[in-house]
């Protein structure tokens, strides 16, 4: 091979990087349709699921069998997520299935949470605000300092000079070290905000896996194991402080498995959910008084599990809301284009690298490039005309080697 | 002792690249001080805000807003690739200037890729100054985890300042107009890539990385056509 | 004797059109070789593919019997090139110049250089591109000799030159040539500065090789006759003897390899009444428009 057909082989290779990134972009902005997903709740006065979403003649309530139900009958039916509507208009019930439907409590079970991929896989730089847990004041505040945890121990780092503090430091350190800490963490997880009720601090994970709760109380640190269960293999932890008090957060294992995280001595407690991805699939909690609705979604389907205050699972519902409309163009697109390539999963906001190969359905697009190439080489002149090495570039890389090959032109 | 065959080398290479300094050296000292206005901007500007702010809010939106205070550099590495690029290359592809080139005694293929490799020095350099720089800035007022967020976050910048320079090197030499729009055309979607809203993993940078450094190498293909006068 | 430059069966072609087909000259060592044709005949081209700069549609030129188009850099070493309309690396000034090639050629001589560069009315830090078409032609002229290259290519060294630095320039050449072995391949369209200084021609003009032969040899064998006729619009096709036919109102000229019997033969065969055939004298010049025609 001569050193030019390698320079030529560059080029070829550039642009078929170019057109495998941006080919199935313009593809998906020409052919893609929207989808939209259903709200699914569980009714216990019906015991059953209630689907609201989009139909021919607009916003929809139906339960599981199909019968329509007007917007009305919908809150009455799922009385405690739709709590204030109904309290509003004085038709709250007074109890339902024996519960009593009791403001406090409706009011504190209504907790929302949501984790996507992209949460779980986005980068953030390791600096923490360690709040004051017990200020006296109602807000919270922010102080001036953040912390960092290395294998040298914790080390809070003072904004307004930019120096670390050394007194504060050694303090946390050392009461992180007598609680059985071991340098560095593996994971801090918290909840950074003064928009909360009350702060809980961090979870943090050491490096021999064990789980640990930071806080500052007082100014004073306080550093707990959490005695987790060994064998759950922590990929991300979400903190939630609310005033439920029940738990602090979720915690969500390699092994696609979710915990909540409870206040009573840390138990991991796991939620009965299966078909879950952590890297595809999101996860939603949408608690009440009644019912805690876990939800598994992608972009086609939605798995909702039905549980109590209890974590007991009442019913599980698998709903498929996509209706096939883009079958045709995924088709087409699996003939049309043998891989994509991109550094953002458009879907879950993931960025890393995305090699998709569409799978057997190419093995025609594939088929179809290499012939076209074949004719089309042999149509062009002599010496930078046909080759086997073209046919071979568009065989493996399709429509991309294809136009990179008719717009570069074979050397000698 | 190196060996007669490398010292001709360097030789050549240290006379290659007095003669795109001599062409470069106008743009790029104005590329200099262009980033180095833009090095002080910032610099004011992040001393300001936290006078204003308070220290924590800075830092607070920077960790947890992913506020990037340095990203009105985001283009000056573009900017910079470009105006050196067509600083050194225009002369050369004016009046077949870069027929003297290639009748020097040297392999054709081996100056194209010098010249490239001359102002990838200079350009680098300059990078290489820009970055201590803003390392310096953010260092002052912001601890470490802060200053290698910024340098990842820039590395991809820098990737397309080379990648635009490159990239021009290669097309000048170019004779055939269709085949320069085809390889303008490659050359701005890569590019584009690079700015990409959001975080590259390590493994996409490396990725991106590497297809940055294929360009200058396309240069084969186009000093290949330009010596066979394909037109 | 040693052949430096050998042309076999040149063929090119500018898109669809044909520029020449099967030009053939070699170039003999120490000899002063000259490629004429009018503006636009293709000496430019061939200066391109000699140089490598150019892939022909078919044919072979050979360097120092390489393959003019993968010279290897030693023999590329052995060239020197000028480039049509003196052109070089203008954002240089003379001092950086010389100090660039020196480091590319191994046999390089400054003397020659400086010497000329001290005739130019320039200072040291001007650039290249502030000065005269002249004065480059003469940076350019000075980079070739501190070269000291075995074969000079100059494609069209007298384009935008005045009388006096045309003349410098054959001088400064004539007297390069004198060296041992050194050989030089010129392209002009102004022919009256290379009387008495080239050895052997190619003549090409559109599409066509006119001749190839030592430019003694056309200068001595090419002629031109004149006499005068009657017929006003006689008309004279070009053939094996007749290589050009000029009527200017009954003044008749040929232009011929023949001899003066021959064309008087020729013309009383073709029944043409004519009085006054007689030769006339030409300069290079004049033969180069003989053969090559007024248009």
């Amino acid at each position: 091979m001569t050193i030019s057909k390698l320079g030529r082989i560059l080029v070829l290779v550039s642009i078929v990087f170019v057109l495998a990134n941006y080919l199935p972009d313009f593809y998906w902005l020409k052919f893609d349709k929207p989808v939209s997903k259903p709200l699914i709740g569980y009714s216990p006065v019906l015991s059953q699921f209630l689907i609201g979403g989009k139909s021919a003649d607009g916003f929809a309530w139906k339960d599981e069998a199909g019968r329509n139900y007007s917007r009305n009958e919908w809150e009455l039916y799922l009385p405690a997520s739709n709590y204030r509507q109904l309290l509003y208009e004085n038709i709250l019930p007074d109890s339902i299935n024996g519960e009593k439907m009791d403001l406090d409590s409706l009011r504190l079970h209504r907790i929302s949470l949501r984790v996507g991929p992209d949460v779980i896989s986005s980068r953030w730089i390791q600096l923490f605000p360690l709040m004051e847990s017990q200020s006296g004041r109602v807000r919270l505040t922010m102080l001036d300092d953040f912390f960092r945890i290395d294998e040298n121990g914790i080390t809070f780092i003072d904004s307004k000079t930019n120096e670390n503090d050394a007194a504060k430091s050694k303090i946390f350190t050392d009461a992180m070290l007598k609680a059985g800490f071991n340098f560095p963490s593996k994971l801090i997880a918290g909840n950074p905000s003064t928009m909360k009720p009350f702060d809980e601090g961090y979870f943090v994970i050491d490096s021999d896996n064990k789980l640990f709760q930071l806080k500052m109380v007082k100014g004073k640190p306080f550093v707990k194991y959490t005695k987790n269960p060994e064998g759950v293999n922590i990929k991300f932890i979400m903190m939630m402080e609310n005033n439920l008090r029940n738990f602090y957060g979720i915690a969500i294992s390699t092994d696609n498995k979710i915990y909540y995280i409870l206040y009573d001595d840390y138990k991991f407690l796991e939620m009965p959910i299966d078909k879950y991805d952590h890297t595809m699939n999101r996860f939603v909690y949408m608690g009440d008084y009644l019912v805690r609705n876990l939800i598994i979604e992608n972009d086609t389907a939605t798995a909702n599990y039905a549980t109590d205050r209890n974590n007991k699972l009442i019913k599980a519902i698998d709903y498929k809301f996509y209706d096939g409309s883009k079958d045709a163009a995924i088709s087409a697109f699996n003939l049309i284009f043998p891989f994509s390539l991109s550094f953002e999963e458009p879907k879950s906001g993931v960025f890393d690298i995305f090699f998709n190969h569409s799978g057997i359905q190419s093995v025609w697009g594939l088929i179809i490039s290499a012939v076209l190439a074949f004719i089309i080489l042999r149509k062009r002149k002599a010496a930078n005309g046909f080759n086997y090495f073209d046919v071979l570039i568009a065989a493996f890389t399709g429509i991309y080697g294809l136009i990179a090959i008719i717009l570069i032109k074979n050397v000698e | 002792m190196l060996s007669l065959e490398l010292q001709g080398n360097i030789k050549m290479f240290k006379a290659i690249l007095y003669k795109e300094w001599l062409k470069v050296r106008w743009a790029y000292i104005a590329m200099l001080l262009v980033s180095l206005l833009v090095l002080v901007y910032i610099w004011m500007t992040v001393s300001k805000q936290i006078e204003f702010n308070e220290a924590k809010t800075m830092w607070s939106v920077i960790i947890f807003r992913k506020y990037k205070f340095f990203s009105d550099l985001q283009y000056i590495p573009l900017v910079i690739g470009f105006i050196v690029g067509i600083a050194q290359y225009a002369p050369e592809a004016l009046q077949s200037r870069l027929k003297l080139t290639l009748h020097l005694p040297v392999k054709e293929n081996k100056i194209l890729i010098q010249m490239l490799f001359a102002g990838f020095v200079l350009i680098g350099l300059l990078f290489l100054f820009i970055e201590i720089f803003l390392t310096i800035i953010t260092g002052i007022y912001f601890p470490s985890e802060i200053v290698s967020d910024m340098l990842t976050t820039i590395y991809p910048w820098i990737l397309s300042g080379f990648a635009v320079y490159f990239a021009i090197g290669s097309i000048f030499v170019e004779p055939v107009w269709s085949r320069r729009i085809t390889l303008i055309i490659t050359s701005i979607a890569l590019i584009s890539i690079l700015f990409t809203t959001g975080d590259f993993t390590f493994s996409a940078l490396l990725l991106l990385t590497i297809v940055t450094f294929i360009i200058p190498f396309w240069t084969i293909l186009t000093g290949y056509n330009f010596k066979r006068g394909i037109k | 004797m040693e052949n430096v430059v050998e042309v076999k069966n040149l063929t090119h072609y500018y898109g669809k059109k044909l520029v020449y087909e099967n030009l053939n000259f070699s170039i003999k060592k120490g000899s002063i070789f000259g490629l004429l044709g009018k503006n636009g005949t293709g000496k430019t081209t061939t200066i391109n593919i000699l140089n490598g700069f150019l892939k022909p549609a078919s044919g072979q030129c050979l360097m120092f019997g390489e393959d003019s188009y993968k010279l290897s850099p030693e023999t590329k070493a052995r060239v020197g090139f000028l480039i049509e309309g003196h052109i070089q690396y203008d954002f240089m000034n003379i001092v950086q110049i010389e100090k660039f090639y020196s480091q590319f050629y191994p046999k390089w001589k400054k003397e020659p250089y400086w010497e000329l560069m001290s005739k130019l009315k320039v200072t040291q830090g001007q650039r290249i591109s502030k000065m005269s078409c002249g004065q480059r032609s003469q940076v350019a002229l000075g980079l070739l000799l501190a070269q000291d290259p075995d074969l000079l290519i100059l494609d069209d060294y007298s384009m935008g030159l005045d009388a006096g630095y045309r003349r410098l320039f054959i001088d400064y050449l004539s007297e390069y040539a004198k060296a041992e072995g050194k050989t030089i391949f010129i392209t002009s369209h102004i022919i009256q500065d290379l009387e008495n200084f080239l050895d052997d021609c190619v003549i090409i003009d559109y599409n066509s090789v006119l001749l190839t032969m030592p430019v003694k040899e056309f200068q001595k064998n090419f002629r031109q006759f004149n006499f005068t006729t009657q017929e006003a619009h006689l008309n004279l096709e070009k053939d094996d003897l007749v290589r050009n036919f000029e009527n200017i109102k009954g003044h008749c000229v040929i232009y011929t390899f023949a001899s003066e019997s021959e064309v008087s033969e020729y013309l009383t065969q073709k029944g043409i009444a004519f009085t006054n055939l007689k030769l006339e004298s030409m300069s290079l010049e004049d033969a180069f428009i003989g053969i090559t025609g007024k248009y």
